[in-house]
Formats: C-alpha cells, structure tokens, sequence
C-alpha cells in the first residue's frame, strides 16, 4: 500500500524531472523545422520517434496529422487528429483541420435532423476534457465537504452559526457535483467502450462474414471513421459505420484511434 | 453673444418664411360669368403665397365695369403637412356699363421688383337674367368626381388602374368608398382608396378647384366586348367657412362636415382579343418581361437534388399568369417548383419578380442536357408575341463514389469555403505530456481534488468526535480548570479601580471557582462568613481602603488554594 502510494505521488515528478525532457524538447523542435522547410520525411520520422517512446501529448498528435496531411494520406492525418481530438477535445485547431480533411472524404453520410437537446449533449461528450473535469469534481467536492464542516465548527465554537446560506450554498453544490459526475461518468463509459479507427486503405470491402469469399456488403474510403466492434484475431474485425452498416472488415485496414 | 442670437433669430425667420417663395401667383376669379345688366357680381384678385400684396389697385379694371363696392381685402395663413401658405384677396362688386363680352385683359402686378400676371377674364352680359350655359363652368357642382381611364381599349388578359379624381372648390375633410368587390368581365385586383394624395389646382371657367387623385381600381380583363365601368359612389364630408357657429365647430375641437354622396361618370371600355399565334410558351404573360435562369449546382452525384430558378422580372399582369411547361430528360425526377413572388401594383399594373424553383434529381450517372427553358408574353409596347429562350448549363451527374477534378463546384458554398482553406500550422512546443494510452482517472494529478475532500471528511468526522468528548467530560474539564480560571480572573480585578466593581469581580471570582468545582459554599468553613462580609460592604463600598479590598482578594485566593490543596 505504501508502495502504491509512493508511486502515485511520485510519478507525475517522473514524468517531468528527467533528463529527457530536454532533449525531447530539442527533438520536437528539430521535426517543426524539417515541416517548415518541406521535409515532410524527416519530420515525419521524428514525430513517430517521440510517439514510441511512451510520453504523448495531444500537440505530438496533432503534429504527425499535419503531417501525414501534407504528404496527402488523409487516412493517418484524420486518425492521429482524432487522437489529437481525445487528448484536447475543444481545441479549435484540431476541428478545424479535422473539418478541412472531412470534407474531402469520398464517404458522406448525412443523418437526419437530430433533437437539439441530443445533439447540444453529444456535443458537450465531444468537447468535454476529461481529465480537468474529473479534477474539477475533486475540487468541488472537498469545498462540497468543507462547508458544513466550517459551520459546524463556527457552532461549536461560538455556539451559533448561520444555517441557511451554509444549507443553501450545500444544496446547489450537491446539484451541480450530480449533474457533473453524470456527464462525465457517462463521457467516460461511453469513451472506455467504444473503440473507434480509420480507414487507412484507399478502399476497403466490408464483408458479412469474417471471410473475403462471403458476400460484399459496401466500400468505404480512407478516411472514414467506424466504429469497431468484435475482434477476430489480428485480422479480422467487426465494424460499424454510422450504426447501420454492419459487416466485417480486414484489421489491417484499420487505424485504432483509442489505443 | 447678441450678434449671434440676432443671426440665429434671422435664419429661422428666413426658413420659416421660406415657404412662402414657393408658388406664388395672382389669378382673378369671377362669381359669375354669365350675367344680366343690372347685376352685381364680386371680382377677386387672388395673391397666393406673395408678401406685401397691394390693398388696392391703381388702374381701372375695365372701361365697361363700373365699381359698385369695395374693395374689400382680407388674408388667410395656413400651415399644412409642415408647410406654410398664405394668400391675400382684393375683391370689388362690379355692375356692367353695357351688353356683349367684356374681356378683362391679363393684368401685371410688380411687387417687390417680382411681376405677376392674371389671365384674361371674358364676362357675358346680357339685358336680362338668362339661363345659364350648361357647358360652362357656371354648370360645374362645387365638388365633383372623375373617372380616368389609362386608354379606351385593353387587351384580354391585360392588367390596367382606373383612376378616380375629385374636383373640389370647397374645403374637403374626409372622404370614403365601399370596395370594388367585383365587376363584369374583369378581375378586380385591388381597389384603393389613397389616404394622403397629391393635389394641383386648376382653374375652370373662372372657378378654382383643387383636384386629387382619391382612388384607384386596378382591373385584369377576363372577356372580351364593349364593358361599361359604372358610377361610383364616394362619401365626401365637406367644410365650410360660413358654418362656423360656435366653438364646436373649430377644426382645432373637432369636425361636424356636411357628408354628401358623390357618383363619379360612367365610361365605357372596349376589350380586344389577343392575337393568333401565340405559341406553346404562352400561357398568359402580358406586359414587358426579362428572364433569367440559373442552377444550383451543375456537377452533382447520382440521387443528389440540383435546383433550377428562373426569375421572370418586369412589369405587367404578373399575378394572372402560370410558368409554362418545360421539357425535362427522362432521367431526371422531377417536382413541383416552388413559386415565390415578389412583386406589388405600381403604375399601371404589378411591377417586380416572379420565380419558379424546380428541384432536379438524376437518377442516373452522366451527362445532362436540359432543354432551353423558353417563355412567351405578349409585349404591349410592340403589340407582338415576344419569346424568351435562355440556355441552361449541362449537368455532370457522378456516381456516388466518383472524384473528379471539378468535384469542388459539386458542393455547397460552405464547403467550397472550406477548401480554400489550408489546415492550420504544427504546434510549436508541447505543453502538457502524459503517458501513451493515458487514462484520466488513473492521474495521480486529478485526485488532488478527491484526497482533499478525504483530508477534509476525516478532519469533519474527527473535529466532531472531539467535540462529542469534551461534551460528555465537561464537568472534569471545568473542575480541572476551575483554580485556572479564578485566578485569571482576579488577576484582571486588581486593575478595578472603584471599591464596589471590585467587590462585587472578588465575589464572582469566588463562585466561578466554587460552580467550576462543583462543591457547595459550605465546603469550608471560612466561605460563608467571606460572602457575607462582601455582601455588607457592598452597601458601603467606601468603607474600605484599598489595602483591605486587597487584604480580601487574598484571603479568598488562601482560601480557594487551600481547597485545592485538600
């Protein structure tokens, strides 16, 4: 228990204090360069170099996208800004590159008008940050505890205290940590359980079985974003694009957004 | 100061005045033109809108009129939407010298440097009273309506305004009419009845009369034939001057006109037939007409819509007319257009825009040609059938896969928009780093939140669990403190100055120690003799010097200290 403790503290100081920052910092630097003067190779290869080392950041991701972008495989580009996407959920450079790519997609689907209520809530899931909502919940909780722990204290001492502001400020507190830990309670389960990828081939057959001689359902193009469900192995994997077409696809196609 | 106030002053005098350059003239008016030797009529000069008008003439006015009486001068200022007008009258009752036409000459006035001329006036003198001329001004009513028509013959089909104007030499407060609600072989499209209208003034046969246009019927013809446009009737309210009896009647506190009904004349109206050879694309347009058609989007994939709009702009019958039918390929599925107008009455007939949206949906990939959209009216100002014939572009039709290079043009404005655009440039440094599949909850960092609240919940639930003890061991906690927080208290006493304050802290001192204890004053001997000594020199604090209040203070501290002690 101790132990755990101990990395739990410890590991965020890990993660910055080490020697490597720098030359991780050097790194970076070096593969904007080699994209500003075209090297597009280079910067590329740098870029990847710093994604296997095991320490991500959503710039890192958003970087090989522009990357990938500009040597025009819009397959990779929209998969690490999605990746980009999951880290930094409402940073406008993402969406508007990601927009800029999604337009030139082959596959276009146009849903029905959903309720506006739906559709404002699907919203929020997409630009909520997680983790600082998490945090956020954290800190609203302990001033959640620490009121009536104060009134408590100022009735102890004094023998009297205010009861209603404390009451209220409590209630509206309780309301708004409820409602919070919902969304993003939901957000998280729905993040945790949904694996999505992209389709990195030019074109890719979807079959109804786990089995190029079975019957062909439909195509999609690079760039098209489904939804895995089942695996097969490494080579086959159960796929759904847009909820309602549902078939069986080759693995290597794919690109995992969540890893 | 002054000097600017006197400008200030001089410019609103000249602007106020201002109004009253404005159409200035002199006319002379007759009561009658047409009368006997021996009768008197009243000539009158009329000087509208002119300043320092003469109150008399210094010339004889004819050699056969002979000055019976006056002359007689009077002024009348007006202030009507906003604008000023004035007029002054010379008038003089005449008797005639003699039989037969009198022409009274133009006569020229110089005021002010500025000429003014009167047209001529001839007068008809007979030896006796004789009945009046019907065709002369004379037979006119004092108010009167008449009808205009824009031309005596129409076209079957086209759209024209009637106009009808009131004639009036009386003061006209208000008028009304009934709607137009239908007439033979015509649609009615509208009848009007103008609120504010333009007026003139003309003089008829010696008579001023305002005219202004009140109403207007604006008819499409639906038959052809001889058509008669009957008498309207119009409620007129009339104001006269002579009227005037009491307060009551003032303009300024209300109205009480003499409502009379007026018809205007009947007139006839003739309908032709449009002429033979009017082609496949008529379908009614009358008027003048332009045509412009444009598509939506020319490169489109297969089930997708392409809108096709043509606009026919000009002036005409424009809301009696439909679009007439166009061929489209058998490929195409077809709806219904959406018709939009935009167009009103002005003039003559509807001015403005018509426009027909038909929506288009291949059904097949390919190449598209669609028929030149045509349009036939018949023009009045050539009195010929006109056809319109504009070509529509070609229609690249893709299948739904297909990426060609002109796909852009395929897609909407907002995505064409999109495309110009370029992606936004690298992130220059990475500000916050975290694990390869990172995992929120799994942050140390975002359980700094959680850890307090827990820090806090122990500290609430210990905090209570100590006040709960200190509750339950008030007593032993009291009787602990009791000897601490006597002499705390007496400590502070010795700053008393007055006897009685002090007497009174060294009892209280006393019974803090005894309550905090919880012993009785019969605990020691010496206690109750103590308090009674306290109690007496309570009525006689003077008594004791300071010495023996202290000498007090310290037996009770000796007696509480032995107290301790056993």
């Amino acid at each position: 228990m101790i132990r755990r403790i101990l990395i739990i503290a410890v590991l965020p100081f890990l993660i910055f204090a080490d020697g490597n920052k720098q030359e991780r910092d050097a790194l970076f630097k070096q593969a904007v360069s080699a994209y500003a003067a075209e090297d597009y190779e280079s910067a590329l290869n740098t870029f990847l170099s710093l994604e296997n080392s095991g320490i991500v950041s959503w710039e890192l991701f958003y970087n090989i996208a522009n990357v990938y972008y500009r040597r025009g495989e819009p397959g990779p580009a929209i998969r690490y800004w999605e990746k980009a996407a999951l880290l930094a959920p409402a940073n406008p450079d993402i969406a508007h590159n990601l927009n800029i790519a999604r337009e030139q997609l082959n596959d276009k689907v146009v849903l029905p008008e959903m309720f506006r209520l739906f559709r404002w809530y699907q919203e929020l899931q997409k630009r909520i940050p997680l983790d600082r909502m998490i945090r956020l919940i954290g800190y609203l909780l302990a001033i959640l505890l620490l009121i009536p722990a104060l009134y408590r204290l100022r009735r102890h001492l004094r023998g009297k205290a205010k009861r209603t502001p404390a009451f209220v400020i409590t209630l509206c507190l309780a309301i708004l940590i409820l409602l919070l830990s919902v969304i993003t309670l939901d957000t998280l389960y729905e993040r945790r359980n949904s694996r999505h990828a992209i389709i990195l081939a030019e074109r890719a057959e979807i079959y109804s079985e786990p089995d190029a001689n079975s019957v062909l359902l439909f195509s999609l193009h690079e760039g098209s974003k489904v939804r895995i469900g089942r695996e097969i192995g490494e080579e086959w994997s159960r796929i759904s694009y847009f909820d309602d077409k549902i078939g069986w696809i080759k693995s290597e196609y794919l690109g995992k957004i969540e890893e | 100061m002054v000097k600017s106030r006197y400008l200030l002053r001089t410019a609103f005098l000249f602007l106020l005045l201002t109004p009253l350059l404005w159409s200035q003239r002199v006319t002379l008016t007759a009561t009658k033109t047409r009368f006997s030797l021996n009768e008197a009529i009243r000539l009158t000069f009329n000087f509208e809108n002119i300043q320092n008008a003469p109150r008399t003439i210094d010339f004889d006015l004819h050699p056969d009129l002979q000055v019976s009486g006056g002359p007689y001068s009077s002024t009348n200022m007006s202030w009507v939407n906003g604008k000023i007008s004035s007029s002054s009258t010379l008038s003089f009752d005449v008797i005639a010298r003699k039989t037969g036409r009198i022409r009274i000459p133009a006569f020229e006035f110089d005021i002010k440097g500025e000429k003014f001329q009167t047209e001529a006036l001839v007068l008809n003198v007979s030896k006796s009273a004789v009945p009046e001329d019907p065709d002369s001004a004379e037979t006119l009513p004092s108010t009167f309506i008449k009808l205009l028509l824009p031309k005596d013959s129409m076209y079957q089909g086209e759209t024209f305004t009637l106009h009808y104007h009131l004639y009036t030499s009386e003061r006209v407060v208000n008028y009304t009419a009934s709607p137009q609600q239908n007439l033979e072989g015509f649609i009615v499209d509208h009848f009007k009845l103008h609120d504010a209208p333009a007026s003139s003034k003309q003089i008829l046969g010696g008579k001023e009369y305002i005219i202004a246009e009140i109403a207007s019927l604006t008819l499409t013809a639906t038959k052809t034939g001889e058509f008669v446009i009957p008498a309207k009737a119009f409620r007129i309210t009339l104001k006269r001057q002579d009227r005037y009896t009491s307060i009551f009647d003032d303009p300024f506190f209300g109205s009480s006109g003499n409502d009379i009904n007026i018809y205007s004349n009947p007139d006839t109206i003739t309908v032709f037939p449009l002429p033979a050879g009017a082609g496949p694309h008529f379908t009614g347009a009358i008027g003048d007409f332009a045509m412009h058609v444009s598509l939506d989007s020319s490169v489109i994939r297969e089930n997708q819509a392409t809108t096709l709009r043509i606009d026919i702009i000009g002036h005409g019958n424009m809301s009696h007319f439909s679009f007439p039918e166009q061929l489209f390929p058998g490929n195409i599925e077809i709806f219904e257009p959406k018709v939009k107008n935009s167009f009103q009455l002005q003039g003559q007939d509807y001015r403005g825009q018509r426009s027909w949206e038909y929506v288009l949906i291949p059904s097949r990939p390919g190449m598209i040609k669609v028929n030149d959209i045509q349009f036939t009216y018949f023009s009045l100002a050539d009195k010929i059938y006109r056809t319109l014939v504009m070509p529509v572009k070609d229609i690249r039709v893709l299948t739904r896969n297909e990426l060609e290079g002109d796909y852009a043009s395929a897609l909407s404005p907002e995505e064409v928009r999109l495309l110009a655009k370029d992606i936004r440039f690298l992130q220059l440094d990475e500000k916050k780093c975290v694990p390869a599949g990172y995992d929120p909850l799994r942050d140390p960092r975002n359980r700094n939140g959680y850890i307090f609240a827990l820090f806090i919940l122990l500290g609430f639930v210990l905090m209570e669990h100590m006040f709960s003890l200190r509750e339950r061991n008030m007593q032993r906690i009291r009787s602990k403190n009791a000897l601490k927080n006597a002499m705390q208290h007496f400590r502070r006493i010795a700053e008393e100055d007055r006897a009685e304050y002090y007497l009174d802290a060294i009892e209280k001192g006393l019974l803090i120690y005894l309550n905090d204890k919880q012993i009785e004053k019969s605990a020691h001997p010496a206690i109750p003799d103590l308090v009674k000594t306290i109690e007496t020199y309570k009525y006689a604090p003077g008594l004791l010097s300071r010495n023996q209040l202290d000498l007090l203070k310290d037996k009770v501290i000796a007696i509480i200290e032995e107290i301790e002690e056993v």
